[in-house]
């Protein structure tokens, strides 16, 4: 039964196959023809949706909703709402000067914002498909939480108020526990701790700053029987080790992260390891070809104990419903589906792009690749503290542009640059950072040595 | 007339105690308000209320916090038509009584009889009160809003920590009646008097530093593992350097205890019949923030061969 082979690898014991879970978030409604806001605010339409992943994708485990703005919103952020996308954080009500934590009385109940209606879908997703299939409930990490609470001034704040940001955090981690309460009680079985920015900070930072909430959530989690996952966008492999100390039974890495180097480190502390199909270059714009090669050479290079198959994070809304079908039949069958791919190549270098011409610049160029600033929690800041350096300190002496790794030309042209890490920025065409959000005086820095 | 006495003083200083003592004194129709900022109400347990005393739990907050403060003052409201001689109110152990006498002026209209504010009991705990003096602003508001302070457990601190407290509490506090007890011993009467002569001196109305976001963070562990009192000792002994206080029941293979701690001053000792429960449950405030709550586990594991339970 697939919910027991999540359970028995999250368990690190030996399994007879390896466990798929695809994380279905708004792509979900597609499904069912619904939009993303929809299957975010209307029970009824997330419920279809969801049990339609359940019939087409046969799931050994999903989640229920990938949605790390669901917290953020209830404490007083303003959303922006897309239809193919989950919602990005538009306001930061503790941006500015002083350095405020909120009051523990606006920590979530279950009668506020969109939780009672994702508690309900929760539970009846649970009566439905919960006896086969392992159920997880996803929580907005404390870090990522509290950048949204704070812009992007939480990366000056980690150089200049590092306390500030502790207590910021260890807020936010009561936050998630609050989540894990009513999660646990709507039936979840694993809980996802969502926390992309992990991977764009010094890990000495999340030593320093953030390891002892996450350790508390962990551990939280599994005192309450229930099964835990810490799951980071971006390249986290410097992060790897250290987010291993926190305690938790996974580790959910993209496309960043070379998987296979990476479960060396999580076998080290038998901790599981989940990913990494690549969520735009595979799902999205691959065929059905692609997909099943991508999922025949990664089970083919990597050791089947302590490992769950799953994209590399939320899936793209529009991914072609046939790719994401290629993928279960790629795990289920692996046999014959390596068969078919045998001698299949795919070539992205045949699209054209132009690079601009670095030598001849009239002012300086700053060239953010990112995966989708829209709904990459890591690519929204990066894209931020590029658009924030330009509306307060240069204004038109500088050029920016986003490279969205969701436009296939994007792609030729991240490859054309040579970069293998998203988000980076690029400056007059020299990479400058990359998976780290510099602070607003470091990235000032930078481009007042150019002009 | 109802006559009202509130007590202040940190988790640990001798509260309940006090509260029980005063209790066996009363011959007259006596009510309780008992608060606590845990979710789980202890004190409330331990507070021996002889038959028909009127005793009201307030949990999970500061009475003096806008988060509990309403059904504070419903509850004000409410016993005042309970044709009572006398109310105490023991407040929680970091609450800041500084809005104290303004939520007393702003029921007078609601109330069915008034009350006749005697003044504040503010006991100190003689160990390790200067300590916590420093950490905790609430202490200093408990002792300049106080007319009597306690200084108690006298005989767990030696003479220079005593004239520490009596420093501290005479900069802070120099008009209040001052007493040096063990076990919170003195007489109501006493108390009242001593409370009469210094009427009307307390401080102007402030508004209270107690908020939500002031809280420490509680948990509260349950099981209905019992260990041996050894093996609750070293659980005890694991948590306490973490912990503002530890209070309540834990099951042992020798009956169920009763556990009180302060700091690093732990005692636990078998509970009486009436206190007797059927699962452990323990209130821990930590003094460390939300990594209590991995201290908790990683100690609690190494005694209990099942997971507990962590609110």
């Amino acid at each position: 039964m697939g919910k027991e082979l999540v359970f028995q690898t999250l368990r690190h014991e030996k399994t007879p196959a390896v466990a798929w879970v695809p994380f279905a978030g708004v792509h979900a409604g597609k499904l069912k023809g619904y939009s993303a806001q929809e299957v975010l605010e209307d029970a009824d339409k997330l419920y279809e949706s969801l049990l339609e992943v359940h019939k087409l994708y046969s799931p050994d485990g999903m989640p229920i909703v990938f949605d790390l703005q669901l917290e953020a919103e209830i404490l007083g952020c303003e959303l922006l709402w897309a239809k193919s996308n989950p919602p990005s954080v538009k306001t930061h009500p503790l941006a500015g000067s002083e350095y405020v934590i909120p009051c523990k009385c606006k920590i979530p109940t279950k009668e506020s914002g969109r939780i009672p209606m994702i508690l309900d879908v929760m539970n009846r997703v649970k009566k439905a498909v919960g006896d086969d299939t392992a159920l997880y409930g996803l929580v907005c990490g404390p870090f990522t939480l509290a950048s949204h609470l704070r812009g992007s001034d939480i990366f000056m704040d980690m150089i200049m108020n590092e306390q500030y940001v502790r207590d910021l955090v260890e807020f936010c981690g009561e936050v998630c526990m609050r989540m894990i309460d009513f999660y646990a009680e709507a039936g979840m079985d694993i809980i996802g701790i969502v926390d992309p920015l992990v991977s764009q900070i010094a890990p000495e930072h999340f030593v320093s700053m953030l390891s002892p909430t996450f350790t508390a959530c962990f551990d939280y989690v599994r005192s309450k029987g229930l099964y835990s996952s810490f799951f980071v966008c971006g390249n986290a492999t410097l992060q790897l080790e250290v987010m291993c100390h926190t305690r938790p039974d996974c580790i959910s890495v993209d496309e960043n992260v070379d998987i296979i180097k990476a479960k060396e480190t999580t076998d080290k502390y038998n901790i599981t390891i989940a990913g990494n199909i690549p969520l735009t270059t595979v799902m999205l714009h691959g065929n059905q070809q692609d997909n099943i090669k991508c999922v025949v050479d990664l089970l083919d290079g990597i050791d089947h104990h302590n490992f769950i198959l799953s994209p590399g994070c939320d899936m793209p809304y529009d991914t072609p419903i046939e790719n994401t079908v290629a993928v279960m039949q790629a795990v289920k069958n692996t046999d014959v589906a390596r068969s078919m791919v045998a001698d299949y190549e795919t070539n992205w270098d045949d699209i054209p792009v132009e690079i601009p011409d670095y030598a001849s610049l009239k002012k300086p160029l700053l060239e953010v690749f990112t995966l989708d600033s829209e709904s990459c929690a890591a690519c929204t800041y990066m894209w931020n503290s590029v658009k924030d350096v330009q509306e307060k300190v240069f204004g038109d002496k500088i050029d920016i542009i986003e490279y969205k790794y969701t436009i296939k030309e994007n792609i030729a042209r991240t490859r054309k640059m040579g970069l293998t890490n998203l988000p980076t920025l690029v400056i007059n065409g020299q990479v400058k950072w990359v998976s780290i959000i510099p602070s607003r005086d470091q990235l000032v820095a930078d481009i007042e040595a150019l002009l | 007339m109802t006559e009202l006495l509130l007590l202040t003083g940190f988790l640990g200083a001798g509260k309940t105690t006090l509260l029980n003592r005063l209790l066996e004194e009363q011959n007259v129709k006596t009510g309780v308000i008992v608060n606590e900022f845990s979710q789980t109400g202890v004190d409330g347990q331990l507070v021996k209320a002889p038959a028909g005393i009127d005793l009201v739990e307030l949990n999970n907050g500061s009475i003096f916090c806008a988060c509990i403060k309403d059904s504070f003052v419903s509850a004000l409201v409410q016993l005042s038509g309970a044709g009572l001689d006398r109310l105490f109110v023991e407040a929680s152990g970091l609450a800041d009584p500084a809005n104290f006498s303004a939520i007393l002026d702003g029921i007078r209209p609601y109330i069915k009889a008034p009350y006749h504010y005697l003044g504040s009991v503010c006991l100190v705990d003689a160990l390790y009160f200067p300590k916590y003096f420093k950490l905790l602003p609430a202490l200093r508001r408990q002792l300049e809003y106080s007319q009597a302070v306690l200084i108690n457990k006298t005989d767990l601190a030696d003479a220079d920590q005593l004239a520490q407290c009596r420093q501290l509490i005479r900069q802070t506090a120099p008009e209040a009646y001052l007493c040096e007890t063990t076990y919170a011993e003195v007489p109501y009467d006493r108390l009242v008097r001593e409370l009469a002569d210094r009427s009307g001196q307390s401080p102007v109305a402030q508004a209270s530093s107690n908020t939500e976001s002031t809280r420490p963070k509680t948990v509260t562990l349950s099981t209905g593992e019992a260990i041996t009192p050894q093996q609750l000792a070293q659980f005890l002994r694991d948590i306490a350097p973490h912990t503002y206080r530890i209070k309540g029941f834990a099951l042992t293979t020798e009956g169920p205890y009763l556990v009180n701690c302060t700091g690093q001053v732990l005692i636990s000792k078998p509970a009486s019949a009436e206190d007797c429960k059927e699962a452990t449950s323990l209130v821990i405030i930590s003094s460390i923030g939300l990594v209590i709550v991995s201290r908790v586990l990683e100690a609690a594991k190494k005694v209990y061969s099942s997971p507990v339970n962590l609110l």
